[in-house]
């Protein structure tokens, strides 16, 4: 017999992304922010997606999302192109400008399934336990403006985790929080994956986030043209903690992104210099 | 809005409330008989009761208006025209910017009489209004109506422009389709901008009714402050503008608790 193939869950090929800016001094130019990404994730992988601000990690997860179109190269998720947003596929986004403000904890967490007719006993049922799988027992009739961020953005994984999709795509989920509410995220997310074991594409500009959670870590290097520099694995069982044996993976991270950030700098220094 | 489990939690003892309540009806209170005060010796110092009736003298011209059922017609005249007006005007103005604002081809098609009837206020078209729709109560609440609708519509759609992609791109990952989108997240998420349009739709329904019923009707305050002035009875004006005012404030607090009891989760300011 031959073994199974084990084809990726998320594919992504080529893919090139550019824009015509619309406003500031280049309006009118187009931008080539993305040049030839190619990367891939495994069903049951957790990778994260690494880069100096501004390289376009969120315009890959949005891509990959379905809410924009790459200019070429192809998207495929489980086999398929993808051309639209659909239910396999959900977001965490950043900040919280995604909750409903006019929806309780549960409201917002039952909302994808309200929208497909789950049935109102089976509906309950979900939500109540994905409020206790994200620890916001007791909160379930606060309106999101009553809730500290960090409960807000556990509301959103609640959210989309009770619509059970393969995959998650978090853009910069714990950006916002502050250092100590973002250590407990991270610690909790790393436990709700163990439990669920998604596909996850995890954006993250924090080095230490990315050693914590990744099984693979994929570094981007700077934009304009902005592409993949490096994939590293991370071999280390879970819950993990930033150890004496994370501490060369980390220092490779963090050469390759000073190399791009450095890089950027040049760059504008060399705009400004033939601007003028 | 990130500080209200703060605030809670340093919410003051009950009683801190009552107390606030009791000095702020004291402040109330002083301010009104500083302004009844001011009024009596003003109007003692001029000595003219037609050019400035006082506080009693206008007190009483209000007994004598009551008594004959004037003034309560008057009131219930204008009252109509604008809630007839201005609920007629909303239920074209909500869904009319809700379309500007989801479809580009509408906005277009309707952005240059929008931007041209802005800047005309209904007092213009009083004299049209008459003399299309007549002496009674069409065109007086024709001109509400116009008014209102350009505010909601307006609003609605700047709502509606503003709305967070990310709210949109959520409900759409979280399988909503995209009529479940306008229903479930649009509309809800502009609540607030459609609140804020009938608010200003209601502060221009009165200055519209009331100078439409100056130029052409038999009732109303407007009627009765216009008409005043022939017999020079300024007490009766000075009723009618005091009768205006309370109107006012008894409908914006009419749409507050409204707003407070139906709305309350939609981040509403008033």
């Amino acid at each position: 017999m031959e073994p199974a193939v084990q084809s990726a869950d998320v594919e992504v090929r080529g893919v090139c992304c550019e824009f015509l800016k619309r406003a500031g001094p280049d309006r009118g130019r187009y931008y080539l922010a993305l040049d030839n990404v190619n990367f891939s994730i495994s069903p049951g992988e957790f990778l994260c997606l690494l880069g100096p601000s501004g390289c376009g990690k969120s315009t890959v997860l949005r891509m990959i999302a379905g809410f924009l179109r790459p200019t070429s190269g192809d998207i495929l998720v489980r086999g398929k192109a993808v051309r639209a947003p659909g239910i396999d596929r959900a977001v965490v986004f950043q900040g919280d400008a995604a909750l409903f403000n006019w929806l309780t904890t549960e409201e917002n967490i039952g909302f994808g399934l309200r929208m497909r007719n789950v049935p109102e006993a089976e509906r309950r049922r979900i939500v109540a336990e994905n409020i206790r799988l994200v620890g916001l027992e007791g909160f379930e009739h606060y309106y999101p403006n009553q809730l500290s961020g960090g409960m807000r953005q556990r509301v959103q994984i609640a959210r989309v985790l009770a619509n059970d999709p393969a995959i998650l795509l978090m853009d910069e989920p714990f950006g916002a929080l502050d250092a100590q509410t973002r250590g407990i995220m991270q610690m909790e997310l790393s436990r709700v994956w163990s439990s669920r074991k998604k596909t996850v594409l995890f954006i993250t500009h924090d080095i230490d986030e990315s050693l914590l959670l990744g099984d693979r870590v994929a570094i981007m290097t700077a934009g304009p043209a902005a592409t993949i520099k490096k994939v590293l694995h991370i071999p280390l069982a879970r819950p993990r903690e930033i150890g004496p044996e994370l501490l060369g993976l980390r220092q490779e991270i963090k050469d390759a992104i000073e190399e791009e950030v450095m890089k950027s700098m040049r760059q504008v220094d060399h705009a400004n210099s033939s601007g003028s | 809005m990130q500080t209200a489990l703060a605030v809670e939690a340093v919410t003051p003892p009950r009683n801190a409330y009552k107390s606030e309540a009791v000095q702020h009806g004291a402040i109330f209170a002083l301010s009104l008989l500083c302004a009844v005060a001011l009024w009596t010796f003003l109007a003692w110092w001029v000595g003219k009761p037609a050019f400035l009736p006082s506080p009693m003298k206008t007190l009483s011209g209000a007994v004598e208006l009551i008594g004959s059922g004037e003034l309560q017609a008057d009131v219930i005249a204008s009252f109509t025209r604008i809630i007839v007006g201005f609920t007629i005007g909303t239920a074209i103005g909500i869904p009319l910017g809700l379309l500007m604002g989801i479809s580009p081809f509408i906005r277009i098609f309707m952005d240059p009489y929008v931007e041209f009837f802005r800047f005309i206020p209904p007092i213009a078209f009083v004299t049209l209004a008459v003399i299309w729709f007549g002496l009674g109560e069409t065109s007086k609440i024709v001109l509400i109506v116009y008014t209102t609708l350009f505010m909601v519509a307006i609003n609605t759609m700047i709502g509606v422009l503003g709305v967070e992609p990310d709210k949109r791109f959520a409900a759409l990952c979280l399988g909503a389709s995209k009529v479940q989108v306008f229903f479930h997240v649009v509309i809800p998420a502009v609540i607030p901008d459609i609140v804020t349009g009938m608010k200003i739709a209601m502060g221009n329904s009165f200055m519209t009714v009331v100078s439409a019923e100056m130029v052409a009707a038999k009732s109303g305050i407007g009627f009765l402050i216009f008409n005043s002035r022939l017999f020079l009875l300024t007490e009766w004006i000075f009723v009618g503008i005091i009768t205006l005012g309370l109107m006012g404030f008894i409908t914006d607090r009419a749409l507050r608790l409204l707003v407070s009891t139906l709305l309350k989760h939609y981040d509403v300011r008033m």
